[in-house]
């Protein structure tokens, strides 16, 4: 509350900081709001034609209110619409942490690419959320560090429980049971949320404490495939329970 | 005609035992999935229900925008059994009980208005011992809500002369000082990630009773006081064993009080302090802690 009001007089502050750097000799032409930008991870190489535009980072004010991944990543695309750039390659991913930053911090390369095909097939890659013919889903769960670090909740699926969810925290569990499900975490109160468990496919939940009357309430989401990759494998966790376990 | 409508009365009563008792509810999701559920509650555009997927009851919600459709009573024969019970969300211990003993520090200067020749005797007074023991119904695994009670005792006796202002003496004196402290308590545990041990914290609002036994010469005096008193306790617990644990624990307890009551040979009188007098305190202890 106190921060949204001080935000009020310091508009600008609240939204994250973002640094543009233009590479050399570049014509800045902007691209429609709502052209597509296609985005490559840490660990994925852009299509060698691309031109490199500019490099932007976009960090912490130490105001900043919403820097989850989905946002700042947003920014970015936004930013590459800008200075004409259809490609964002990820080159750093800062995640968030208790005495750090409660921000994602990220540092792009754009690029200007006319190869749409292998764009287009990239990103159809990128989001074939497919394990396979096999009779199980991946549910891979993670929570920053971050506030309330000392509350541990229970993740349960229906009366099983699934894992113990920790602060700055990682694990994959594999789900057998197809269907409706539903997915709860009790600390001073108790959350839920459906989960229609697919075989064959991979959900990303991202797990954190948000603040209660007694001792924060746990919050459970669902990212979407793409932005859940992205964050779970550049996440590196301290505990890292990434393992398979059959329930 | 009453024969007539008994047998229809008869016969309506076995038709709801038989069907209408465990009729089944109906959702449609947006996948066009009809399900045989039973509907549990419908609270704020989400719809919570169990159903039966591959001979197992499980309990889901889905949110009223991805529901087609859904009726209470639509099926006659139930899938999900009647007698059916979900497991509660918190399986772990419902109760914790805890005793407490350890040293004590009362925090407040000495009075101005205690003649020098006390002195060393009221700050004898203040170091003392303090037990305890709460007990708190746990709601989940950080929450509980119980009553808390613990006791300050401290006693001190000068055998010589004292000399007071108006050159009074006092041939010796002896004070038992207890300070009681019962009230409703809220608690907050904090597993560590590894399960082995508990950040515990607690917060108790209640009643503290004050009392002063004072002999001096061939005078004995009572001094009795009640206040509301505030204790919060920091601790830590080492579990010994999935239902013991030993606890180790900083308290810090505080009251004041305004007046007090003096009794002498059963004649009572209330003094009225010209400063308030401060109950604070910390208390060290020790102890151990059952889940049960």
């Amino acid at each position: 509350m106190i921060g949204v009001l001080l935000c009020i007089g310091l508009m600008y502050a609240c939204s994250p900081k973002i640094k543009t750097v233009l590479s050399s000799g570049q014509q800045v032409k902007s691209l429609a709001y709502d052209a597509e930008v296609y985005v490559y991870a840490l660990n994925e190489e852009v299509p060698e034609a691309a031109k490199q535009i500019a490099e932007i980072s976009i960090g912490d004010t130490g105001f900043t209110l919403k820097c989850n991944y989905e946002t700042m990543l947003e920014k970015a695309k936004q930013e590459a619409r800008k200075v004409g750039a259809n490609v964002l390659k990820i080159t750093q991913h800062k995640t968030p942490s208790l005495l750090g930053s409660a921000c994602h911090r990220l540092k792009v390369t754009l690029y200007k690419s006319d190869a749409l095909d292998l764009l287009e097939k990239h990103e159809t890659s990128r989001a074939a959320n497919y394990l396979g013919d096999v009779e199980y889903a991946l549910l891979h769960v993670y929570r920053y560090s971050g506030a309330g670090s000392m509350i541990n909740y229970n993740l349960k699926l229906g009366d099983a429980t699934l894992c113990r969810v920790k602060n700055n925290f990682k694990t994959t569990i594999k789900i057998k049971k197809e269907g409706l499900n539903r997915l709860a975490a009790k600390t001073e109160s108790k959350v839920e949320l459906p989960f229609d468990v697919v075989f064959g496919k991979e959900y990303f939940l991202r797990c954190s404490v948000k603040t209660g009357v007694f001792v924060g309430r746990p919050k459970l989401e669902f990212v979407s495939y793409q932005n859940g990759k992205v964050e779970f494998e550049n996440f590196k966790a301290k505990r890292d329970e990434t393992r398979l376990s059959n329930k | 005609m009453k024969n007539k409508r008994i047998s229809r009365t008869i016969a309506f009563l076995f038709f709801a035992a038989t069907f209408g008792m465990s009729a089944q509810d109906l959702v449609v999701t947006s996948k066009n999935d009809s399900i045989n559920a039973k509907i549990t509650k419908n609270k704020k555009d989400i719809l919570y229900f169990y159903f039966v997927k591959n001979g197992e009851v499980r309990s889901t919600l889905l949110p009223l925008k991805e529901v087609q459709a859904h009726q209470k009573n639509f099926y006659l024969t139930a899938e999900v059994p009647e007698d059916y019970k979900p497991t509660n969300s918190y399986t772990g211990p419902k109760y914790r009980i805890a005793l407490n003993g350890g040293l004590s520090y009362q925090t407040a200067k000495t009075s101005s208005s205690v003649p020098d020749a006390l002195r060393d005797h009221a700050k004898q007074l203040k170091s003392g011992y303090n037990w305890g023991a709460d007990i708190h119904f746990l709601t989940s695994e950080n929450l509980g809500f119980g009553l808390k009670y613990n006791t300050f005792y401290s006693s001190n006796v000068e055998n010589k002369n004292l000399t007071l202002p108006g050159n009074t003496v006092l041939y010796g004196i002896k004070d038992v000082n207890y300070i009681h402290f019962i009230g409703p308590s809220v608690l907050f545990k904090f597993v560590s990630s590894n399960g082995k041990n508990a950040w515990v914290s607690s917060t108790s609002i209640g009643y503290m009773g004050y009392k002063q036994e004072q002999q001096t010469g061939n005078r004995n005096f009572t001094y009795t006081a009640a206040t509301l008193g505030l204790n919060l306790d920091f601790g830590y617990d080492i579990y010994l064993s999935k239902k013991l644990s030993l606890g180790l624990m900083v308290s810090f307890v505080t009251g004041s009080l305004g007046e007090v009551d003096v009794e002498e040979n059963g004649i009572s009188l209330a003094i009225e302090l010209d400063e308030r007098g401060s109950l604070s305190r910390f208390d060290f202890s020790a102890g151990l802690r059952w889940a049960l």
